[in-house]
């Protein structure tokens, strides 16, 4: 006997965050960014904030970042 | 009774997460909550450097040496560090908390001096482009250039960064866990049973769901 699934989700548009720690609700089913730095410490602190007002508490994840990606798009907006 | 976790989509793949929290067991400083991903191929649960930090885990002490594993994007520092991680069951509106041992990802002083001067070189730019005119090239050739910087800056990060990974040595909590996977093709449909053994957590609570 098994209890029913435990659904989470992540934000579907993630690619545009590489490298960024994001913030979101992974209980919903169609997440969304809430927030999101490169800078980890000010990813946390505004998970606090959320969970303060909202009364529930948000994940906090970093989205790995693609260098060549990164590279690429560089040497196309030259 | 177990329960059944379909794996997460994150960035087009789907992989095993589960959601977690962390505390430093000498402090009782929490961590925000997080996706860890449950890897049968690690040796170790390995926790990211930021997390550590946010917790205060010990920075290592000059007699301790940093163990030096290679991975993706190259070495990192590796320091051992004891840890409390709390595992939320929202099937059974439960977190179980377990003693464990973890991997802490820490940079070496060659990582933290290139840190520092990229971050001393972003901040020296955007001094500089503050003296520009916007839309001029010269404008463009410092916005360039700083987003260039923290490029390399999210590759460091990379190996500092790598997410919570539960090695096999968490698997232990556990009375089992199995998992489910399918061909590539259908990893939407990729799942793990689990079930928390009755004697490993040191605290069962409530979790109380306060979703909309």
């Amino acid at each position: 006997m098994n209890n029913p699934d435990i659904i989470l989700n992540a934000p579907k548009d993630l690619e545009s965050f590489e490298g960024k720690f994001v913030v979101f609700f992974s209980e919903e089913k169609e997440p969304k960014v809430i927030f999101s730095s490169f800078i980890a410490e000010e990813a946390y602190t505004k998970a606090a904030e959320i969970t303060a007002i909202e009364g529930r508490e948000p994940v906090v994840i970093r989205v790995q970042h693609s260098i060549s990606n990164s590279i690429l798009r560089l040497l196309m907006s030259r | 009774m177990f329960c059944r976790v379909p794996y997460i989509e994150i960035g087009g793949r789907h992989r095993p997460y589960l959601e977690t929290f962390f505390a430093n067991p000498t402090t009782g400083l929490v961590s925000s909550k997080t996706l860890s991903m449950v890897d049968s191929g690690a040796d170790h649960t390995l926790m990211p450097f930021s997390i550590g930090k946010l917790i205060g885990l010990s920075d290592p002490s000059s007699e301790e040496v940093l163990s030096n594993i290679g991975g993706v994007g190259g070495n990192v520092g590796i320091i051992t560090r004891d840890c409390v991680i709390s595992l939320i069951n929202r099937s059974l509106n439960k977190t179980y908390t377990f003693n464990e041992k973890v991997w802490w990802v820490y940079p070496d002083e060659e990582t933290k001096q290139q840190q520092n001067n990229l971050i001393e070189k972003i901040q020296a730019l955007r001094t500089l482009q503050s003296q520009s005119i916007s839309g001029t090239d010269l404008y463009s050739y410092f916005e360039l250039e700083i987003d260039r910087i923290i490029s390399v800056l999210a590759g460091i990060n990379n190996r500092l960064e790598p997410g919570v990974l539960l090695g096999r040595p968490f698997f232990n909590n556990f009375e089992f866990i199995q998992f489910f996977h399918k061909d590539r093709e259908n990893e939407d449909r990729c799942f793990l049973n689990y079930k928390v053994a009755r004697q490993k957590p040191i605290s069962v609570l409530p979790f109380v769901p306060t979703d909309r």
